[in-house]
């Protein structure tokens, strides 16, 4: 009885662990990979919109970017069948430090001393979230009981 | 199809990919994160991502704003303080 009980409590954690995991780093290279494949499209007001369109749908850095970012809404959504809205958004927001390094060692962006501040604010907030009841809705409270 | 989703099978994810482009509320959502992914790539094209990316993430509070008054999440005064540290990371990367 009290294995299941506590397989019961250890699986859900794995699970949302997994899928945060999974839309932090999916988003994260989902965009990154979108921001080469734009620094390689040619100038939008130069060119033709259909040639354009052309190059958008032919590159692949933008082809695997928004693979990734449909990854990872798919990951998101089904987040939310067990999770408030409200801890989704702020705990994967820690992604922000994993953009920040891509951009600074993939992309070769120069980062400010404000900026990575910024980042590391934005990260120690992410995890006070993340020591909150991941759901709150009093239908979720009956169950969890 | 209501509740958690458990089942991660093939038949259990082509469940749930069924609702979601037959569920209009959730067709509407992903309407809308197109609109914003479209802005979004236009950004791209002007500024570097350690600048887009977060700058457009000033979205957080409206959510929160929107999860308690909408949806009737419990935001405890925990929660609400690390949105606020992630509004204010994200004013710190806007200069």
């Amino acid at each position: 009885m009290a294995a299941t009980v506590t397989r019961r409590r250890v699986l859900p954690r794995v699970k949302n662990r997994i899928f945060l995991l999974l839309v932090i780093f999916s988003n994260t290279f989902g965009n990154c990979l979108l921001a080469m494949g734009m620094q390689r499209m040619p100038d939008f007001l130069g060119t033709p919109f259909s040639r354009y369109l052309l190059f958008l749908i032919t590159n692949p850095w933008m082809l695997s970017g928004t693979a990734l970012l449909a990854l990872w809404l798919f990951s998101q959504l089904s987040m939310f069948t067990w999770a408030d809205l409200s801890y989704v958004l702020p705990v994967t927001a820690s992604g922000y430090m994993v953009t920040a390094l891509l951009s600074k060692f993939v992309l070769d962006e120069h980062i400010s001393a404000l900026r990575w501040a910024g980042i590391v604010v934005i990260t120690f907030g992410s995890m006070l979230v993340s020591q909150t009841p991941m759901r709150t809705k009093a239908e979720w409270r009956e169950r969890d009981r | 199809m209501r509740g958690e989703i458990v089942d991660f099978r093939l038949g259990g994810l082509a469940r749930v990919l069924h609702y979601i482009v037959t569920h209009r509320l959730v067709m509407l959502g992903i309407g809308c994160n197109a609109l914003s992914f479209g802005s979004f790539l236009a950004v791209l094209s002007l500024a570097p991502l350690s600048f887009a990316v977060p700058a457009t993430a000033l979205n957080f509070i409206l959510k929160t704003l929107l999860a308690k008054w909408y949806l009737r999440e419990d935001v405890s005064w925990h929660r609400w303080a690390g949105v606020a540290l992630v509004a204010a990371g994200i004013l710190m990367i806007s200069f």
